[in-house]
């Protein structure tokens, strides 16, 4: 399947729903999307790293150094209740969005 | 977030930057790690797998200048960064630096100059209550060419028929001499106030009261003083018991009730009197009888009030008409035709109401002035900053190339030219305060104290100063920046900038020309106040001013009857004529020039009376004088016809007058003046017994004004002026003078002891204005032609040195070094021809604005404008010949081979 490329906005919902379900370091959050999307999505380390400091700047998500699974140092990053909210937030309008962009596609003739 | 995150967060980027980029590296060396092993776990050789990794990655550095862009505050890093940067470069370039700031600070300390004085005459609030809403009456009077006070019984009549302007109070500058128990008398000014002046101005005291309710109501029954917070430390050594202490005013006992707050000065700006006595003292203190408080044509009182919620000037101005039409209507007024009361807003009435219309018009044009000046500065600078972008390029592609954006390299360029403009305001800061010194040898001279409180800045001077400088970084900095780093990579690689010099060299010739049309403008407006203040300083004043020595006295404040006071000035008068070198001496009761006009109403005696208050038919203003029967030959004022006053003029011989010209013109067109006899509004007839010519009376600028002389014999009137004609400097006479005051009368106080000279270069009535002006504006125009000319020069420099290879090209090709010679100095006068085309003509009608300002001045002055334009183009030429020079000496050899 080939790659797809990411709506602008979209990485960071990915980043918080990965996150979601608990602290993870830089190169898992792009695995996990990879797998995810059944490898449809391939995340450029030159997006991810921006994106992923700006949304610590806003404050959304938090990092700590610790141990990854394979015994590496790594920097987890974990979502804060700010990151939770703005993850609703995001889910809703990513919601909105795509019913519209669907009905506009089934209805169109 | 909240703020205390944010700040961390900010303080952590800024100031742990290191261990935050530390940080970001080793994520991303991990997560590259980290890739290496899933690739290795997919199978892949090491190789493979490593190098699939870095292929992906991508570069790191642009990754980690991304992430630092993301992580926030990072402007406040490149800030931080751009500034130690740029403090480097500047202390690298010291030459280019220095001259920079010293252009930019010479424009700056221009404006901030410029911009204090403006500030302290428009901007510095009165210390009163409500400041912004005070207001000042002034009446523009068309028959005297002057805006005059009002009456007390005028200021009455306004205070309660005019509701628009509220709480109307009244006060009057007097000197007085003042005697504490024990001392000499000294000569001070009080203001004789209205009851309700402290109160309506929210004044306070610092120690003891100001006046009650019901105090100064009365004529006659308030023997009270306030001092000035500055008077009482100065002069009485912040005395704390002075509280119910008594002073002699005028040798009248006074009690001292109070002292004001320190700031409270009155309500004239720049006035710093003594103190204040209840205006009802006034009879009691100058013998002037009760009849000042009904006699509408005394009008010296200044009437200020606030204007009423829901009014403006204009609507006041309607009501205050109102009043006027029935003051004209009543017996004893003065001729109120074509008068016009109304009100000045206090922050525009200063120094004076009659100069609010003047005044703002001439700050604008300062302030334009001074602006271009900065222009022509930043002009420079800007060039200097194009030159020096150009051997920068390589610099800048360097950068360009591993990952700064444009706006990143624009921003560290304009932070330079930021800190250089922020230095250059401090360097004009200090530099604006040298030019204070000169201005403070301009201020006005005289004998009115001012408050010098009044004329320190104000943090709004900072403020500007600051704001300019920024604003100069800028214009200064901002196109050469945008132009610098519109870098092309592979040309700064290949090693050679060319091709794009045409369109540099087009942004600095626009640069030039400006700067000669704006110097031109400058220069022009330099050259005509000079040339006004030559003209004002060569106007005929109706006696010579040359070897002239003065002294004023005042005998009645010091308790003199007349007998006494004649007996006096005929031993003083024998003294001075004693004095070696001395030869003639006169006195008089006006000062010409000085600030007290002497204006009074005259008309021809035989012209009906048209009431009981002594107005006749074809009634003038006229400005009086009486003086000594020496007065006119000391003066040398030249009799035309008739006679001067002797000795034989006395109180018991007929009255006689002595007009000039201009009132024998105005009175008696076309008759002989000395068949007619002037009448004043009380007092006999009086015989024209000759005729001087017209000088100037009231002020330098004003046109031909009646004016006639009285004989001190006829008419005594205490305060006089003496006037000592020296055969040489008369400045040597002045000890000698004081000597002999001092052995007549020890207590005696003595003002305007100086020369005359002095006195018309300081009074705010003669050439003080315009020197003030020409000298401004003459710096200005020093200033601006220098750095036009810096600028030229630069120009025609660097446009010989990128042509180097093509003019010796041309000179191999066989050229004269003559031609090359004339196409360089063909193009720097191309430039200097448009920019003085341009500049002459905005002159032209700055030059009509200010005719309207100006004594005498001709909005076509000849020599000011051929006298620019000769002057700009010879001194331009020679910037451009040096250059020229250099460019003859091109040796064709070395630059081809160089090349």
């Amino acid at each position: 399947m080939s790659r797809i490329e990411l709506l602008k906005g979209t990485l960071d919902l990915l980043v918080l729903r990965v996150l979601q379900s608990g602290p993870m370091h830089g190169f898992g959050i792009a695995q996990k999307i990879h797998l995810l999307s059944a490898e449809a999505l391939r995340i450029e380390e030159g997006s991810l790293y921006p994106a992923v400091y700006r949304m610590e700047r806003k404050g959304w998500i938090e990092a700590e150094w610790g141990v990854s699974e394979n015994n590496r140092r790594a920097k987890f990053y974990h979502l804060t209740k700010a990151g939770r909210k703005q993850l609703v937030a995001e889910q809703a309008t990513w919601k909105r969005l795509t019913d519209a962009v669907g009905q506009v596609l089934a209805k169109a003739d | 977030m909240n703020l205390f995150k944010v700040l961390s967060h900010a303080i952590k980027s800024v100031f742990r930057r290191d261990q935050v980029d530390a940080d970001m590296i080793e994520e991303m060396r991990c997560h590259r790690e980290a890739q290496i092993e899933s690739n290795l776990a997919a199978g892949l050789t090491p190789t493979e797998a490593t190098r699939a990794a870095n292929r992906q990655f991508g570069r790191i550095d642009a990754i980690a200048e991304e992430g630092r862009e993301a992580r926030g505050f990072a402007w406040l890093n490149h800030l931080q960064q751009d500034l130690r940067y740029g403090l480097k470069m500047l202390l690298k370039h010291k030459g280019f630096t220095v001259v920079a700031v010293m252009t930019l600070g010479l424009g700056l300390s221009v404006n901030i100059t410029i911009f204090s004085l403006v500030d302290i005459l428009f901007f510095q609030p009165l210390e009163v209550k409500d400041p912004h809403r005070l207001m000042v009456m002034t009446r523009d009077d068309p028959k005297n060419q002057l805006s005059s006070s009002i009456s007390w019984a005028d200021y009455e009549d306004y205070r309660d028929n005019v509701p628009g302007l509220e709480n109307a109070i009244a006060s009057l500058l007097r000197p007085v001499h003042l005697s504490w128990a024990g001392q000499q008398a000294q000569r001070n000014w009080v203001s004789n106030v209205s009851s309700s002046y402290f109160k309506t101005l929210g004044a306070r005291a610092h120690i003891g009261r100001l006046w009650l309710p019901g105090e100064g109501e009365k004529t006659g029954i308030d023997p009270i003083m306030v001092l000035s917070f500055s008077y009482w430390r100065d002069r009485l050594g912040s005395d704390a018991n002075v509280v119910g202490r008594t002073v002699a005013v005028n040798g009248q006992t006074f009690e001292v009730i109070g002292v004001a707050a320190e700031k409270f000065n009155g309500d004239q700006w720049g006035i710093g009197a003594a103190g204040w006595v209840p205006a009802t003292m006034i009879p009691a203190l100058y013998h002037w009888g009760e009849t000042v408080f009904t006699d509408r044509t005394w009008s010296s009182f200044r009437v200020s009030g606030y204007l009423a919620p829901g009014y403006d000037i204009e609507r006041v101005g309607a009501e205050l008409a109102v009043v006027d039409q029935r003051i004209a209507s009543l017996p004893g007024a003065g001729s109120m035709d074509g008068v016009v009361t109304r009100l000045v807003s206090e922050s525009r009435s200063r120094p004076d109401p009659s100069v609010s219309g003047f005044l703002p018009l001439a700050a604008a044009v300062f302030l334009a002035l001074g602006l271009m000046i900065l222009l022509i500065a930043c002009a420079n600078v800007a060039n200097l900053l194009f030159a020096r972008a150009a051997s920068r390029q390589r610099e800048l592609g360097i950068r360009a190339a591993v990952g700064a954006s444009r706006g990143r390299l624009t921003r560290q360029l304009l932070t330079e030219s930021l800190l250089l403009a922020v230095i250059a305001g401090v360097v004009g800061w200090g530099l604006s305060y040298v030019a204070a010194a000169g201005l403070e040898n301009l201020s006005p001279g005289g004998d009115v104290p001012i408050a010098t409180e009044a004329v320190e800045g104000s943090p709004w001077t900072m403020v500007f100063a600051v704001a300019m400088s920024l604003l100069a970084g800028v214009v200064t900095g901002l196109l050469p920046a945008l132009r610098a780093t519109r870098v092309d990579l592979q040309q700064v690689i290949k090693g050679g900038v060319c091709g794009r010099g045409a369109r540099r060299q087009w942004m600095r010739n626009t640069l030039v020309v400006s700067q000669i049309a704006f110097c031109v403008i400058v220069l022009v407006a330099g050259g005509l106040f000079v040339r006004s203040l030559q003209q004002a300083a060569r106007m005929d004043l109706g006696f010579s001013p040359e070897n002239l020595a003065m002294a004023s006295l005042d005998l009645d404040l010091q308790g003199y009857s007349h007998e006494h006071g004649f007996a006096f000035l005929d031993q003083l008068t024998e003294n001075l004529a004693a004095l070696p070198g001395v030869e003639s001496v006169a006195y008089g009761n006006v000062l010409p020039l000085g600030n007290s006009p002497g204006l009074r109403a005259v008309a021809d005696a035989a012209a009906a009376k048209l009431d009981e208050s002594g107005r006749r038919e074809g009634e003038i203003q006229a400005a009086s004088n009486i003086v000594d029967v020496n007065f006119i030959a000391t003066m040398q004022m030249g009799l035309l016809r008739g006679r001067l006053f002797n000795e034989f003029d006395t109180l018991d011989s007929p009255r006689v007058v002595i007009v000039n010209e201009a009132l024998a013109e105005k009175l008696w067109p076309g008759e002989d003046p000395l068949d007619h006899q002037l009448i004043m509004r009380s007092g006999e007839p009086m015989e024209v017994i000759g005729v001087v010519r017209t000088g100037k009376y009231v002020m330098i600028s004003e046109s031909p004004r009646p004016a006639y002389l009285e004989a001190y014999a006829q008419a005594y009137n205490a305060p006089i002026t003496l006037f000592v004609r020296t055969y040489n400097e008369p400045a040597q006479i002045l000890p000698g003078m004081r000597a002999i005051l001092q052995r007549l009368d020890r207590d005696l106080p003595i003002f305007n002891a100086q020369t005359m000279a002095e006195h018309l270069r300081t009074t705010p009535f003669g050439l003080m204005p315009l020197r003030m002006a020409a000298f401004i504006s003459g710096a200005q125009g020093i200033v601006g032609l220098l750095l036009a000319i810096m600028g030229v020069y630069a120009v025609v420099a660097y446009s010989v040195s990128q042509r180097t290879r093509e003019i010796g090209i041309r000179l191999a090709l066989g050229a004269e070094r003559r031609d090359v010679f004339q196409i360089v100095v063909a193009g720097g006068l191309r430039l200097i021809v448009i920019g003085l085309g341009g500049g002459l003509v905005v002159s032209l009608g700055l030059s009509h604005v200010l005719a309207g300002l100006l004594v005498g001045l001709d909005p076509l002055d000849l020599p000011v404008f051929g006298g620019v334009t000769v002057g700009l183009t010879v001194v331009s030429l020679l910037a451009c010949y040096i250059p020229a020079r250099r460019a003859m000496a091109v040796d064709p050899a070395v630059t081809l081979k160089y090349e």
